[in-house]
């Protein structure tokens, strides 16, 4: 990698400049992962904003993309704006003497996945050129020049080298890396293209890596990675939002985009790269297991310079003192009390007699009694402790305050303002919190009735349990999980159970597939269950290949070429060429419509041009019995249940398919009558609007009537 | 074995002499001539594999041949110019009763004559390897890999068998070592056959090997199964499966597609009873290696090929040995080295923060269920880098192979040219034995060719990149480019000849330049005896007999009937 990229530097790099020079470098910041992996502390709190060593997350974000050289910013947000705003208005990114940013902005969005956030961010077209999309939790004292430098170069060859990942390698295993579910990257290191992208375990549960026998024979030389962490950071080119807005079934950025797209590879010819570095820190707060490891991390000075004595915000006063231990001015210890090795103690916070400190982070304002002892926590700013409290390896949240004498036990988490009466113990496998969602799915959260019996008399809070996780018949899986954050040493899969209670996290499968049930392609994969996995992929190769012809505007006969020796290789059924033939057309229809062309034009445009593709999907023009026609319209209802302006489409494209003869009159009727077409609420509700023509074929009225008919429908779309 | 003036490195060499099931021109009766005596760059093949082993300083050196074709190569042995040259002692020829040409590796090794001339670590050698890499590099990185303390070179002794675990095996020393080649770039070959390999990294020693070292390309064989093989594997399955467990256990996995298995193996001596013991291993490369590759990770596949039994029924030879000096615990080596990181227990550590070592869970639940771990000693595989600076490895067994690799050779400066102490060990003396003989209205072009002894060449010839074998006769006006021509071939007045091999005693007739025929051949190979009579014109042609004579010579040749005696058979190679 080094030597190559060294001398594609000294050819390209002049050229590449060039071209670039007048672009000032953007980066994206996804503050908000839409993940619900920090909770309950994210309720109240914006990720972004939670301290790491006692700074906020996203300042190691922005020390990063300074050192990259990022001229603008734009912070991408989602829960709890306001306070995020407030924030960077405060800090010195924002003023015009320090900030190395030239421009900073927020983007506020409704977006509940980092697919959607991607496909706002097409449409708001702020990205000119390659820019940086990193997450908000990215901590990183990375140079990114080679990397930058090598994308250049890389692009100004093929313009099809869209995106590169930087990657850092870490061994087989190492503490920062996913723990539970890891990426494996398959890349072809002579010209650093990854290949083929999956997660173990898979989703499948197969217990193998599938690759493909064609990446073999094509490259001498292929390295299956797994020891690499993926910290988050992509250089990324304006096409990968256009290819984030081609495919709206896209969610997770790495399972769901960048597995596709290079599946697709033979479709779309775009190569994802990876940058490989092997010295200097980089990793993703992605958990409170990566919380855990990027924190001690951190403190030992892994990732110097960012470490607590730089000092990162304004007004903190950091040292460090032998054993890496970091005070900072205003630290009040009693005479006898114990700090060992591996703290940080923030201003303001005083510790009573005789108690023990080892290994642990604790914020400002803190006031910890005698005889405590403290192994191992993270403890927020403004936090009581009394005396002859034990705390081991938990977190607790600001605000939050402990009795005399509770003992907190390794794993728990306890969320910002909670109080907890004397002598109480807390599991494990707890979490408390004083506040939940007013309603689910909703960012606004209320106090909850105090739960006495686990915080005992006068104190306030509550077990945490969310509506969300427990869809997800998860509670089997928390008695095992919740098995504590920080057992890692006897079982490391305890520590990805906390971080995987959450459900919109990327490694949830499960949840994924309910969620793409919008999408197009895996809704018609679940239309019929029997269908092998032979005949998905001819599902999944023939809408895509039907959908580029029809986006790159084909021939009826090239398509249905290309259509019938895709069916004899995959041996798939009539029933299915008509389902693949449907999916494309609905989906460039859609296309169609979001880009601004009214309905009817739509349809006219897309189905007019492919009557005879049309026609050899169905075969039944003499029968008395339409069944293929009728299953040819059950599938366009079905694909459209799903779809905005579905029930017009239906009705345009049923009106088009009469007038161009591809179904007959028997044909259309026969399917209004038969069981299927109104077999579900989702079903009826988007044929509605066709009554309109069932009615007009059973008058068989004139020619005028039908064209009123056509107007009128112009008028509903556009209402 | 103290023979040598050197110390020998401890090894003993096997040379399988194999049928040579692709060269069916050449090595239609092996009782004669079999593969192993084919000429490359006018030296018999087996000529290669012995000269490397004395070049590495071994001197213990068995070849192996079915006794068929004994006659034909010690003959050759006491006779033949190159092999007479080589140092002393005389490699000893075994050829065990019941092994024949078709006979597959593995179980040759199960033959008795075999096991009992395996008396410690041994290197096994195809009689078609040409191995321009010395070998005493290699023996060396396997040394400082993979050897133990006590039984480092060692099986059986005058006392009995050496016992196991004193080496260090229950610990996962003393593996093996393979060679593996690119197939790819320069000199490369159409449709050669290729082995599809997967290695990982070994784990970064403290002291980086020196940088002309070897072992930085060595890396740890997890996977090895021969390309065709693979391609049923993709075919029945439609992608390559790649296990979890592989991927968990090693974390960057390197997989070569045009590689090829050189063939070159060091085992330990624990492999013979590995081989032994399991009868449906056929072939070293493929089951051998395959299965031992695997048990290196796949949890339990060690215990079904029986090495728990081989490692562990050591303790019982204790008794046999004076207990004294036996240690019942198991020597660790590496502990003993402060330059090799064990990784026996613990992960390879990184320079990224790595205090909390995560057990990952499949080991975590076997250290349960298990008390003791049988840790498989792996097996390395030197894979050469692609670099054309790097030297040769290749092995010889398809005719075009031959071609390519003889030219190749050609190339190489001469004795003369070069110097004694830089010249290639492949280097002739002179590349044209008798140069005043050679006359001077003709063009030789001596910088590709090879002329061997007793070679005519008449007026008015063109040789450009030929390689021609002694007692050869090239009459006025022939032309030949990129031809090899094995001993007594005579080439007739203006014939011209590209991209030929032509067998040994064959005859190309020759006519007058102002005759309205002429003898063009292109891509043809010519078998043994035969004589193209004047004004053939073939290309891509084989020129062989019908029946399988051994009369040789005479027999009213000049047919051709391709792919005749193809025999599809695997046999030691």
């Amino acid at each position: 990698m080094p030597p190559k990229g060294k001398k594609a530097q000294g050819s390209e790099k002049s050229k590449a400049q060039d071209d670039e020079r007048d672009e000032p470098l953007q980066a994206v910041i996804l503050a908000d992962p839409f993940e619900t992996r920090f909770s309950p502390f994210t309720l109240e709190h914006p990720r972004c904003l939670l301290p790491l060593a006692n700074t906020p997350l996203i300042e190691y974000t922005f020390e990063f993309l300074a050192n990259a050289g990022v001229e603008d910013v734009y912070v991408y947000c989602g829960a709890h704006r306001d306070q995020v705003e407030e924030y960077i208005n405060e800090s010195k990114w924002m003023s015009q003497v320090a900030s190395p940013f030239s421009k900073l902005e927020l983007i506020q969005s409704t977006s509940h996945s980092i697919g959607d956030a991607m496909r706002d961010l097409d449409t708001r077209g702020l990205l000119v050129g390659d820019f940086l999309l990193v997450y908000g939790d990215v901590v990183s004292n990375l140079p990114l020049e080679s990397a930058l430098a090598q994308h250049r170069a890389r692009r100004a060859k093929d313009k099809n080298a869209i995106m590169t990942m930087v990657l850092r390698e870490a061994g087989t295993r190492h503490r920062t890396k996913a723990q539970g579910t890891s990426p494996i990257f398959v890349i072809d290191p002579s010209k650093d293209r990854c290949l083929h992208f999956e997660q173990m375990p898979n989703k499948e549960q197969s217990h193998f890596l599938s690759i493909d026998p064609l990446t073999l024979s094509d490259h001498q030389e292929i390295e299956i990675r797994q020891d690499l962490i993926d910290c988050g950071i992509d250089i990324c080119t304006p096409d990968v939002l256009a290819l984030w807005s081609d495919n709206f079934d896209f969610q997770a950025p790495r399972k769901g985009f960048l597995h596709q797209v290079l599946k697709d590879w033979e479709l779309n010819g775009k190569t994802i790269h990876t940058h490989i570095v092997t010295d200097h820190y980089a990793a993703r707060v992605r958990n409170l297991h990566a919380y855990d490891a990027v924190s001690k991390d951190i403190v030992s000075r892994w990732a110097y310079p960012l470490c607590p004595d730089s000092n990162l915000v304004r007004g903190q006063t950091y040292r460090l003192q032998k054993g890496n231990i970091y005070k900072e001015d205003g630290v009040i210890l009693a005479r006898d009390c114990v700090i060992n090795p591996k703290t940080v103690i923030g201003r303001s916070t005083s510790v009573g007699d005789g108690s023990i400190i080892s290994n642990s982070i604790i914020g400002r304002h803190c006031q910890i009694g005698r005889g405590v002892k403290i192994d191992g926590a993270y403890i927020w700013d403004h936090v009581n402790i009394g005396d002859g409290s034990i705390v081991n390896k938990s977190i607790i949240a600001s605000e939050a305050s402990l009795g005399k004498r509770c003992i907190i036990e390794a794993g728990a988490l306890i969320s910002h303002g909670v109080s907890i009466g004397e002598r109480k113990t807390i599991l494990g496998t707890q979490r408390i919190t004083r506040s939940k969602r007013k309603r689910d799915n909703s960012d606004e959260v209320v106090r909850g009735e105090p739960d006495t019996a686990i915080v005992g008399a006068g104190g306030s809070g509550f077990e945490f349990r969310d509506s969300e996780e427990e869809d997800e018949d998860e509670p089997v899986d928390e008695l095992v999980a919740r098995g504590g954050l920080y057992n890692l040493a006897s079982l490391s899969f305890s520590a990805e159970s906390i971080s995987t209670l959450n459900s919109e996290s990327e490694e949830d499968f499960q949840i994924s597939h309910q969620r793409s049930e919008a999408g197009s392609f895996v809704s018609v994969g679940s239309v019929d269950s029997a269908t092998s996995h032979h005949a998905h992929n001819f599902d999944h190769d023939a809408a895509a290949s039907i959908y580029d012809s029809l986006v790159e505007g084909h021939e009826s006969a090239n398509i249905q070429l290309e259509l019938t020796s895709l069916r004899m290789s995959t041996n798939a059924s009539e029933h299915q060429v008509r389902r693949a033939v449907v999916v494309a057309f609905v989906k460039r229809i859609t296309q169609l419509i979001k880009a601004g062309t009214s309905v009817r034009d739509a349809v006219a445009q897309v189905f007019g041009q492919h009557q005879d593709l049309l026609t050899r999907t169905m075969f039944d023009k003499n029968a008395s019995n339409k069944t293929d026609q009728v299953d040819f319209l059950v599938l366009l209802q079905g694909d459209l249940v799903n779809k905005d302006g579905g029930d017009s489409i239906l009705l345009s494209a049923a009106t088009k398919l009469v007038e161009m003869d591809v179904i007959e009159d028997d044909a259309m009727v026969q399917w209004w009558e038969g069981p299927k077409s109104s077999e579900d609420e989702g079903m009826r509700k988007v044929r509605e609007k066709t009554q309109q023509l069932i009615d007009f074929l059973n008058q068989s009225s004139e020619e005028e009537d039908s064209e009123e008919d056509e107007e009128d429908e112009e008028d509903d779309d556009s209402e | 074995m103290p023979h040598a003036t050197l110390p020998p490195p401890g090894f003993q060499a096997l040379i399988l002499c194999g049928p040579g099931a692709s060269f069916t021109t050449f090595t239609s009766s092996p009782q004669d001539f079999p593969k192993a005596l084919l000429p490359i760059a006018n030296r018999p093949m087996v000529w290669y594999p012995l000269e490397w082993c004395y070049r590495m300083g071994v001197t213990d050196i068995t070849v192996v041949t079915p006794p068929e074709s004994l006659q034909a190569i010690e003959a050759t042995m006491s006779q033949d110019r190159h092999l007479t040259s080589l140092p002393a002692p005389r490699p000893d020829i075994l050829a065990p009763k019941d092994l024949t040409h078709e006979m597959g590796t593995g179980e040759l090794f199960r033959l008795p004559e075999v096991q009992d001339a395996i008396k410690g670590d041994f290197i096994v050698l195809p009689c078609d390897i040409v191995c321009e890499l010395d070998g005493a590099p290699l023996a060396d990185a396997w040394m400082i890999e993979e050897a133990g303390l006590g039984a480092a070179s060692g099986g059986l002794t005058e006392s009995g068998k050496i016992p196991m675990g004193l080496g260090g095996e229950k610990l996962g020393r003393r593996g093996g070592l393979g060679v593996w080649y690119q197939t790819k770039g320069e000199g490369s070959v159409k449709g050669e056959e290729t082995d599809f390999i997967a290695t990982t990294p070994l784990p970064a020693p403290i002291v980086p090997p020196p940088s002309d070292s070897l072992r930085r390309n060595i890396s740890n064989l997890v996977y090895s199964v021969p390309t065709d093989t693979l391609k049923d594997i993709t075919e029945e399955n439609k992608c390559l499966p790649v296990r979890h467990s592989l991927i968990r256990k090693h974390g960057r996995i390197k997989m070569l597609t045009t590689h090829r298995d050189a063939h070159v193996y060091f085992f330990p001596y624990w492999v013979i009873d590995m081989i032994q013991r399991n009868e449906s291993f056929e072939s070293i490369s493929e089951e051998v290696l395959g299965w031992w590759a695997k048990a290196g990770w796949q949890d339990g596949l060690g215990e079904k090929l029986g090495l728990r039994q081989i490692f562990q029924s050591a303790e019982s030879f204790d008794g046999e040995m004076d207990s004294s000096q036996i240690q019942d615990t198991d020597i660790d080596v590496s502990t003993l080295s402060s330059t090799w990181a064990s990784e026996t227990d613990s992960a390879p550590t990184v320079s990224l923060a790595s205090r909390v070592q995560n057990s990952n869970i499949p080991q975590a639940a076997q250290a349960i269920t298990k008390s003791s771990k049988l840790t498989v000693p792996p097996i390395l595989a030197y894979v050469q880098p692609s670099d054309p600076s790097y030297p040769l490895i290749r092995r010889v067994d398809t005719a075009h192979l031959l071609l390519t690799v003889s030219l190749r050779l050609a190339k190489l400066p001469s004795v003369e040219e070069a110097g004694k102490d830089t010249a290639s060990p492949f280097a002739h003396q002179a590349k044209i034995a008798h140069k005043e003989t050679i006359p001077r209205r003709c063009r030789v072009e001596a910088e590709n060719s090879l002329l061997a002894e007793n070679v005519t060449v008449e007026e008015k010839t063109n040789i450009k990149e030929s390689v021609i074998g002694t007692n050869c006769k090239i009459s006025e006006g022939a032309r030949l480019l990129r031809c090899l021509l094995m001993e007594s071939v005579e080439v007739g007045p203006n014939v011209q000849l590209t991209d030929c091999i032509l067998g040994r005693r064959c005859k190309i007739e020759g006519g007058s330049s102002k005759s309205d025929d002429k003898t063009v051949l292109k891509d043809c190979e010519v078998q043994d005896g035969q004589v193209i009579a004047w004004g053939t014109e073939a290309k891509g042609e084989k020129f062989m007999r019908f029946e399988l004579g051994s009369d040789g010579g005479d027999s009213d040749g000049g047919f051709d009937n391709e792919a005749l005696m193809d025999e599809p058979q695997e046999g030691a190679s």
